[in-house]
């Protein structure tokens, strides 16, 4: 019953946003119903479509993973998005550089994609608690920053040697060490089962540990949580280096997965934080239902650029309705909070 | 090398113009802030309102018509943003990302259908606003460079600092705006409409915000690029922070980060990569919260040992 419940406001509230999302189509001069069927066939309807869905759900996982676990333990940080980039170039740079059998260079970069994901979430950690500032700017500011850190080493430091286009923005590919496809023709890899374990893991540590506990307390009541014994300030480290992780391994992930280099606004560009950010928020930073949600939103813009191809409808529309369903489901959440409060008050 | 006063007043005039939008935008959130408004929408609002100028200068060729767009434009989303966070009590920050995403999908959704395009929009028939020639000051050596083909909102952003402060310090309802902001709980039980306040400056911030875009895609150039704002809205956060929310300090933060631009558009000419000089505002930006807050804490420290 329970869970029937919490099911029910982010369901009215896609279902809203797909209605409105019609109606734009519409008032464009679309077709909507057509549109809006072919929105979710072109996303899940056949096996090309899911797998292309899984394959775009796998970072936006990661980085919703990432968000819940920061915005869950109270702390705001919007640097998913640097983290990410940070862990695609750096793994995209040690998978090339690295010798050694393949296997073994994929374990190394994609440690090394986690451990520039920690990095760069460290510098916005310490920076923000030692001079007491606004991490959700700080994060912003990180996030172009990274953006073009990575723009810089692709195109001077580590750019491709090997480029037919040399205004193509990218490193070199990597040959070897890359993540296999799950099945064969289809572009889904063990990138995306990787995500599961992170899920069950952040599921296990959130629900069932007393550091999961202690992450919640440490965010949502800083001064409590010292009372209590709780060191706020080293919680914050450990959250957000663990949401920097996750971040770092989810650019990793999509480097040795699916695009096999860095390329320039590979993670900017399709907007994967922000889907992880509306994923969590969809389930209310819960682990499983991120998982649900990430591959829910990924689905939208696979099929958003279906009805593209085939209408003419600008793929865009899907980020519409991303952002309404977003609005719905933040507006709601207070209108369900307040009955709650009026009943109470009334009882 | 001899100095080149003329080199300097070009960058004096570059610092002026990269300046002023992002001080409207900057006083839109300081006056938020007084009400105890965290509006991170901003982004998203200047974005909308610099795209339905341009559409508005396409179909009316009036400067006056684009510039009400923008202003309508961003108004009506503030709005929005105050109704989701004033009346539903939602996240501000939430609906702040949601209206700046959303925004950016409708500005490429839209540029596409009008203009079939994606990216960049610019034609020969669109018209900038207005350049001011100021009689006798554009004969002056380096004055005249410094502030020539300056538009009328450029000059409008400098005269807004002065009004919003007479507003906020010198008038009735100001005081009233800044103790909504101070102690909203005790302003409420003096039967000042906390939450109708709220709404009418967020509402109101709009028009400053639609300034600010109409600066970013009538002024120096007339076209609308995809994510022409690239953080101006976060940037403008981060000045009101600096400038404490007053309109003077907001001043003074704003021309740092528009002389972190120019600076950075200046050595663009120069063997620096694009993206050390277009990183300079963001780097600027941390480094300027960096040395306001231990200026701060130095401050408190010697408060607290007297």
């Amino acid at each position: 019953m329970k869970m029937l419940k919490s099911l029910k406001l982010p369901l009215i509230s896609i279902v809203i946003g797909l209605v409105i999302g019609g109606l734009i189509i519409a008032l464009s001069g679309f077709n909507p119903i057509e549109a809006i069927s072919g929105l979710i066939t072109g996303g899940f309807g056949t096996t090309y479509a899911l797998t292309t869905t899984l394959t775009r759900a796998t970072p936006i996982i990661f980085a919703g993973l990432a968000g819940a676990l920061a915005w869950g333990s109270g702390y705001p940080s919007l640097g998913a998005a640097g983290q990410m980039v940070m862990g695609a170039l750096v793994t995209s740079i040690v998978a090339v550089v690295c010798p050694g059998p393949a296997i073994v260079v994929i374990i190394i970069s994609l440690l090394s994609g986690i451990l520039a994901g920690m990095a760069y979430s460290f510098i916005s950690i310490w920076v923000t608690q030692k001079f007491q500032l606004y991490l959700l700017i700080i994060t912003l500011m990180m996030n172009y920053i990274a953006d073009y850190i990575g723009s810089y080493f692709a195109s001077y430091v580590v750019k491709d040697p090997n480029g037919l286009d040399s205004s193509a923005i990218q490193t070199q590919l990597i040959e070897e060490a890359i993540l296999p496809k799950l099945i064969k023709g289809y572009t889904l890899h063990a990138g995306f089962i990787i995500a599961i374990v992170a899920t069950l893991l952040i599921f296990f540590i959130v629900k069932k540990t007393t550091f999961g506990y202690k992450a919640k307390m440490g965010g949502l009541n800083s001064l409590f949580a010292d009372y209590g014994g709780i060191k706020s300030t080293k919680m914050m480290y450990y959250v957000l280096l663990l949401s920097g992780a996750l971040a770092g391994l989810g650019g990793a992930c999509e480097v040795l997965g699916t695009r096999y280099r860095f390329v320039d606004g590979m993670i900017t560009s399709p907007g994967y934080a922000w889907s992880g950010i509306i994923a969590s928020l969809m389930s209310n930073n819960h682990p499983i239902g991120i998982f649900v949600s990430s591959i829910f939103l990924a689905g939208l813009t696979t099929g958003g650029s279906s009805i593209e191809r085939s209408m003419g409808v600008p793929s865009e529309v899907t980020i519409i309705i991303q952002g309404i369903i977003t609005l719905l489901i933040t507006a709601q959440f207070v209108i369900t909070f307040k009955k709650k409060n009026k009943d109470k008050q009334e009882v | 090398m001899e100095f080149n006063m003329e080199y300097f007043a070009v960058i004096v005039n570059s610092m002026i113009r990269m300046t002023t939008p992002i001080l409207l935008v900057t006083l839109a959130a300081a006056v938020c802030s007084k009400v105890k408004i965290f509006n991170i929408a901003m982004e998203g609002t200047m974005l909308a309102a610099a795209f339905f100028s341009i559409v508005a200068n396409y179909y009316t060729g009036s400067v006056l018509f684009s510039v009400l767009a923008a202003i309508a434009s961003s108004m009506l989303i503030s709005a929005l943003v105050g109704y989701c966070v004033i009346r539903l009590k939602a996240s501000a920050v939430v609906v702040g990302m949601a209206i700046n995403t959303m925004m950016g999908g409708v500005t490429t959704y839209l540029l596409y259908l009008i203009f079939k395009t994606k990216g960049v929009f610019s034609d020969p028939s669109l018209v900038s606003l207005p350049k001011i020639s100021l009689p006798i000051i554009e004969d002056i050596p380096f004055i005249g460079t410094a502030l020539s083909g300056l538009t009328i909102v450029d000059y409008l952003a400098f005269v807004m600092v002065i009004l919003i402060y007479i507003l906020l310090y010198k008038t009735v309802l100001g005081f009233r705006l800044r103790a909504v902001g101070i102690n909203p709980e005790a302003a409420k039980s003096l039967g000042t409409p906390v939450e109708k306040y709220q709404f009418l400056t967020i509402t109101l911030s709009g028009v400053l915000i639609g300034l600010g875009g109409v600066l970013l895609s009538m002024s120096t150039v007339t076209l609308f690029i995809q994510d022409i704002t690239s953080g101006r809205g976060y940037i403008a956060l981060a000045a009101n922070n600096l400038g404490n929310s007053h309109p003077l300090g907001v001043l003074f933060s704003s021309f740092f980060f528009g002389i972190c631009q120019a600076i950075g558009n200046a050595l663009q000419n120069t063997a620096l990569k694009t993206q050390v000089t277009a990183s300079i505002p963001y780097v600027a930006t941390i480094i300027a919260l960096i040395i306001y807050s231990v200026h701060r804490q130095r401050k408190n420290k010697l408060k607290k040992e007297n």
